[in-house]
């Protein structure tokens, strides 16, 4: 317990502006997709919004499509989560073990880098990089006298890893530069203390850094569970959910649902399942950093 | 020992690699000189800036605008949210009233609503209250997305600050609001600009409500003016590099800036959860 000051009400000036302003920007706006999830609100029939109970749901339950784009989110989001947070302790742990200074800088300046471009342009970089035409694949395969056809966001079959893949790319160093603060985060003296007990390497990264590394790893996956379930830029720039509707993940139907089909209130039911789904994972992952941490 | 240092080394390299690649391509593409597309080589023949004179320079002068929107955007949406954040971290982190957590965890909730779902409402509100292509409506949505963070990342920072500095400034005298403005703000400066360029780099890659809160050309940022090196029939492929790499060069500089901030404050969120 820290010593507080006496006047402790005073805190309420001090914190009134930004609660009003979440209050009335994003806590309203929240509860106004539940709301608007009960009615059909479609602007463009001039109807106003007119109250039809559960029928939004229910539509949600009988359509195709939200089961499709549900399935293609949990992909995108398990793949992209599994690798991110694999792939990134991974090189977080061959960072940490290069001794050469210049090299390691070197190396991790340059892993870095996608940090420091824009979403977007990150999205129409691996747009050209799946293209035919623009590609230095082809040039790969020209030279190793393969004949394959490399258009992976013109396939059904291919557009959806593709656009993990380009997922990965980008958000992987994130996880790498947390993964470095988290294994710094773990104290000397324990590694001293089990060298001393004769702990060879192997068994220090199972019984210490392991166990170390959890609570980040629960955390981790949670904080990259919310950012990609409804992330919708880059699946919109590479594809717009196409082709057909192999790469549809929710958040681009929502949007297709909201601004192109002008259906407001079938898109916050939508958008209102959706929520529910990301909040249970997300909470069931805080409950086990509860539980063991 | 050295058998297992090698296999680090090599692994690191051909990681490092495989990330660089995509980089390579992407800015060797804007440097060849025109008619060179579809040659497909490894290297350039002779590197030429033309495609970025002339996105600079050519027809119209359209990236002057996005920039131009761009950075009113990320600098009034900063602006505000320092100003409603900063106030509200000292509140949060200096006293203890009834529902002081409950009021953070409302915050912490608020990062874990999607755009995509709440800009359904917003767009409504929007057009409510007429701001239909402003760029004032895109602010006040960017701000929303940049609170929280710039919270957690001022509160930590508060909290880190003894609170006895507080009490002898206000025995000896100091009114509470003389205190925040002569004791807490000189300490807090590089703290301050670290949130804000935190703000700045968030909002700068914001594309979902540009896109949706507004449809005049006038108003488009960097991140949809990209897209405008594509035609319905035709890709102008230097120049749609040539755009990324520009709406990615203020990123890089405020990422050099702020790298170690911006990392401590995410762990920051980290421990507290």
């Amino acid at each position: 317990m820290k010593p507080k000051i006496k006047g402790q009400n005073v805190g309420y000036i001090f914190i009134s502006p930004l609660i009003i302003y979440l209050f009335s920007l994003s806590i309203y706006p929240m509860i106004r997709v539940l709301y608007m999830s009960f009615f059909s609100v479609q602007p463009t029939l001039h109807a106003g919004e007119i109250f039809i109970g559960f029928e939004n749901y229910i539509k949600v339950f009988n359509d195709p499509l939200f089961y499709i784009s549900l399935q293609n989110t949990i992909i995108f989001v398990a793949g992209s989560v599994f690798f991110h947070l694999l792939l990134g302790l991974f090189l977080a742990l061959l960072i940490n073990k290069l001794t050469h200074n210049l090299f390691k800088n070197v190396c991790r300046t340059i892993i870095l880098i996608p940090i420091a471009i824009t979403p977007v342009a990150v999205a129409w970089m691996w747009k050209m990089i799946y293209h035919p035409a623009f590609s230095f694949v082809p040039l790969i395969f020209n030279a190793l006298n393969l004949d394959i056809t490399w258009a992976l966001l013109a396939y059904p079959e291919t557009a959806l890893t593709a656009v993990t893949i380009t997922n990965i790319w980008h958000a992987t160093p994130y996880y790498m530069l947390y993964w470095l603060a988290a294994l710094q985060s773990i104290s000397p003296e324990i590694y001293e203390a089990s060298e001393v007990d004769g702990a060879n390497m192997q068994q220090r990264f199972r019984y210490i850094t392991l166990p170390q590394l959890k609570i980040f790893f629960i955390f981790f996956a949670c904080w990259d569970i919310i950012n990609t379930f409804m992330y919708w830029d880059l699946v919109w720039v590479m594809t717009r959910g196409g082709p057909g509707y192999s790469t549809e993940i929710l958040a681009t139907y929502i949007y297709k649902q909201a601004f192109q089909a002008l259906n407001f209130g079938y898109a916050s039911a939508l958008g209102s399942v959706g929520f529910l789904v990301m909040a249970t994972v997300s909470s069931v992952l805080i409950y086990m950093m509860r539980e063991r941490g | 020992m050295r058998m297992i240092y090698k296999v680090v080394i090599i692994l690191t390299l051909i990681f490092t690699i495989l990330w660089f690649i995509p980089i390579y391509w992407m800015i060797t593409g804007t440097l060849r000189p025109p008619g060179e597309m579809w040659v497909r080589t490894l290297f350039p023949s002779t590197l030429s800036l033309n495609t970025y004179i002339d996105i600079i320079f050519g027809r119209g002068k359209e990236f002057a605008t996005f920039y131009r929107n761009s950075i009113v955007i990320s600098i009034a949406t900063t602006l505000i949210t320092l100003v409603l954040a900063t106030p509200a971290a000292y509140g949060f982190s200096r006293f203890k009233f009834k529902g002081n957590t409950t009021f953070l965890l409302l915050v912490l909730l608020n990062q874990m609503f999607p755009k995509v779902l709440l800009s359904i409402p917003y767009f409504l509100m929007i057009s409510e209250l007429k701001m239909y292509n402003t760029l004032f409506a895109v602010i006040l949505m960017d701000v929303v997305y940049t609170l929280p963070f710039a919270l957690f990342m001022m509160k930590g920072w508060f909290d880190s600050i003894p609170p006895a500095i507080d009490e002898s400034a206000l025995i000896d005298g100091c009114s509470r609001v003389g205190v925040i403005f002569r004791i807490m703000m000189p300490i807090s400066k590089t703290m301050l600009f670290a949130s804000g360029a935190t703000c700045f780099l968030f909002t700068w890659n914001e594309y979902l409500f540009c896109r949706t809160f507004t449809s005049d050309p006038e108003l488009r940022t960097v991140t949809i003016g990209i897209g405008e090196a594509i035609g319905q029939f035709y890709i102008d492929f230097p120049r749609l590099m040539a755009s990324a790499t520009l709406a990615s060069i203020p990123v890089i500089i405020v990422f050099i800036v702020i790298q170690k901030y911006f990392i401590r404050g995410i762990l920051s969120g980290a421990l507290k959860m």
